[in-house]
């Protein structure tokens, strides 16, 4: 898949864009999830993806070289400024209340109000984090992105990511309450 | 190493305290993956999405084009310019010294003489090749040539071809520059029940599966069978064969009494440009332009290469196909049952999953065959299911790219995927054939459904509606149906010599045993008109 991929990164550099549609399909679902983990918002996160499909077709002809590796960071980074672009324009952060009614949180858990309650603490615990935290934190573990991927996308060395991640994930292991919240979340 | 051991490990060389506390962070890192919210991505979105993606690149491509054209004609004009410039100064003086060329002067030295040319659109230009190009056929591909011979001196004849490439590039009318077929699929909204009575009388008729004197609606022959909330089973003996289709899944609840059904919208691609251009083509033996009212309706090109492929544009059904160009492949020229023997595909000549869909996927990259239309692909292994060591194992192997509408996947009745098929040649390990990339124009209609999911499994479990296959013979031989899921299923109309296409919502009923036969579905489409 990686050789096929690097192909038609490789064709669309030189000006083929046809093979666009290869790469749009590689990365169409992790770049809208991407988005979805920074916003929340179904509608809004459809809005984001179509603008960080079109402009990486506008410009990867500049994009540096042809790997997947490197494209991986581009695209990425494109799609983590238009995020950090939408919020300079809209709002601060995301709105934990639209969170909390928003259809995809209702459907995840239900009508379960226990462990809808549970969820908004944590929720609001990773509110409480940076947002520059929050985001790292949430693309090593969600994004499954690498620290060099990280690294690439927000403009911090690798060992300040790590350290970013290693420092909010023993405050969350010392914060017992959260632990019991995540505990029962599960079940 | 798993992954989270492997994020794990990453955070220890940074703080090596956390080690101590390795079974907590395992947990929280657990926890924090399956809180990962549900993001909802659907495939109505994905779709949308990559249509006008797509719609973008052709934009570009076609402004590229007209700016490389335009480019063309500024240089040209350029040229024109300096051209008069020189010819008004130096020209005069010139020909005073060179000779008059005499009658047997070339198309070029005619302009060059200045003699005053004939309007370009009554002009028959003889090429360099000797054949003859009409002007009114042909302005794109001809004048174009002559144009630009013509600019060596810019008589007024370059105008005129400049103006008839305008014409033709702003897209006035139908252009050989543009896509014959694209191959989007659009869906035009009509009102309620908009197609009449969908009868689906002649089952697999266009696809030749079953035939055209099959039974129509299913009516109930019975009681039907009812499902209680706890009732987990329903066995409805049937069949001649004695086979018996048991449903093992869960109760449905249907509750919308009306969904969408699609017909497909029949229409020719014929392309004006491309009509002219044969009429334009002389046969000594036949006057092609005396046949009245031309089209093209099917294009057929051949590859000249080893393994080259022969494609089909149909543009009748607006379909696409490849295939062997068998002239081209090696041929089989065993005689004997030996020779038969050695030749024959052995196992391990099969190509894997994996291999067999790279084979394809990178023949759908190289080709620019537009996929966005189709999940993503899976090898079609029924052929191999049948081998024994005494049958001879299928010389090609095919992968299918499964076709999506509106994010459903889309079955035949027969219980097949429907979709682009990409066979493979497994000796050579080259792609021999592509079936099944259509143009797919829609007009939508919402159409009353059945709701009684007891009705819909009483077809089910006689293995469909029509000639339902032979999985297991004998008495009492059981086949499991599982939870159906709602996707489509295409269904044909065969009214006054022409049939007509729908796709309709149905219920895919996997079968749950292990069968070396047939698909691993039962259809059942779900439109009330069937069951009236």
């Amino acid at each position: 898949m990686e050789q096929i991929i690097e192909r038609a990164i490789s064709s669309c550099k030189k000006g083929e864009i046809e093979s666009f549609g290869v790469i749009y399909d590689y990365f169409i679902e992790k770049i809208y999830d991407f988005c979805f983990y920074k916003t929340f918002d179904k509608s809004v996160s459809e809005d984001l993806t179509s603008d960080v499909f079109f402009k990486t077709l506008k410009n990867m002809k500049s994009f540096p070289g042809v790997t997947l590796k490197d494209f991986n960071s581009r695209i990425y980074r494109i799609a983590y400024n238009t995020t950090v672009d939408y919020y300079r324009t809209k709002k601060e952060h995301v709105d934990l209340e639209i969170v909390k009614n928003s259809s995809s949180y209702n459907e995840k858990f239900g009508d379960n109000f226990d462990n809808k309650n549970k969820l908004e603490e944590v929720l609001d615990y990773l509110d409480t984090l940076p947002k520059m935290h929050k985001d790292i934190l949430t693309m090593r573990i969600w994004d499954e992105l690498s620290y060099a991927e990280i690294s690439e996308i927000t403009n911090q060395s690798v060992d300040n990511c790590k350290q970013i991640v290693s420092r909010n994930l023993r405050k969350i292991q010392e914060n017992i309450s959260f632990l019991i919240i995540l505990m029962f979340l599960i079940k | 190493m798993d992954k989270i051991q492997a994020m794990l490990q990453e955070l220890y060389k940074i703080d090596p305290k956390l080690q101590s506390e390795e079974g907590k962070l395992k947990s929280i890192i657990e926890k924090m993956i399956e809180i990962r919210p549900n993001t909802r991505f659907d495939e109505k979105f994905r779709l949308e999405l990559r249509n006008k993606i797509i719609e973008e690149i052709h934009n570009t491509r076609r402004k590229k084009e007209q700016k490389k054209i335009l480019f063309d004609i500024g240089y040209f004009v350029s040229g024109l310019a300096l051209a008069s410039f020189v010819f008004m100064i130096v020209g005069p003086n010139i020909f005073k010294t060179v000779e008059k060329p005499k009658q047997e002067i070339s198309y070029d030295s005619k302009i060059s003489s200045g003699k005053t040319m004939p309007k370009s659109d009554s002009l028959s230009l003889e090429n360099t090749t000797g054949s003859s190009i009409n002007s009114t056929g042909s302005q794109t591909l001809g004048l174009s040539n002559t144009g630009i011979s013509a600019s060596n001196t810019g008589i007024d004849i370059s105008k005129t071809t400049i103006i008839k490439e305008i014409k033709n590039i702003s897209g006035e009318k139908n252009n050989l520059n543009q896509s014959l077929l694209t191959f989007n699929i659009t869906t035009k909204k009509e009102k309620d029940d908009a197609f009449g009575t969908i009868k689906g009388d002649s089952y697999g008729a266009s696809s030749g599966i079953g035939g055209g004197s099959n039974t129509a609606s299913f009516k109930s022959q019975g009681t039907p069978t009812t499902l209680d909330g706890t009732q987990e089973k329903t066995s409805v003996p049937n069949t001649s064969n004695g086979q018996k289709f048991v449903y093992k899944g869960e109760k449905i609840e249907i509750k919308e009494s009306k969904m969408e059904a699609l017909k497909k919208e029949k229409k020719s691609y014929t392309n004006a440009d491309l009509n002219n251009l044969i009429k334009s083509i002389k046969l000594d033996v036949f006057d092609i332009s005396k046949l009245e009212k031309l089209f093209v309706n099917n294009i057929t090109v051949s590859e000249d290469k080893d393994y080259g492929l022969q494609m089909n544009i149909n543009l009748d059904e607006a379909n696409i196909s490849l295939y062997k160009n068998r002239k081209k492949w090696p041929q089989n020229n065993c005689n004997t049952d030996e020779c038969y023997s050695q030749n024959k595909i052995k196992m391990d000549q099969i190509p894997t999953q994996e291999k067999a869909i790279n084979i394809a996927n990178e023949f759908v990259t190289s080709h620019g065959i537009n996929i966005s239309n189709y999940a993503n692909p899976y090898l079609d292994t029924t052929r191999l299911k049948t081998y024994n060591e005494a049958s001879y194992l299928p010389e090609s192997i095919s992968v299918i790219y499964p076709l999506k509408i509106e994010g459903k996947a889309v079955y035949e009745e027969s219980g097949y995927s429907k979709g682009l098929t990409i066979t493979i040649d497994i000796k050579s390990q080259k792609v021999q054939e592509v079936y099944g990339l259509e143009k797919l124009n829609f007009l939508s209609s919402m159409y009353e459904t059945e709701t009684n999911f007891d009705k819909i499994l009483e077809i089910a479990t006689k293995g469909g509606r029509n000639n339902p296959t032979v999985y297991k013979t004998g008495e009492n031989s059981e086949i499991s149906l599982g939870t159906p899921v709602l996707e489509y299923t295409y269904i044909y109309d065969y009214k006054d010599g022409v049939t007509e296409e729908y796709i309709v919502p149905a219920y895919i009923f996997p079968i749950l045993d292990n069968q070396n036969y047939g698909p691993s579905n039962i259809v059942v489409p779900i439109l009330q008109d069937l069951y009236k």
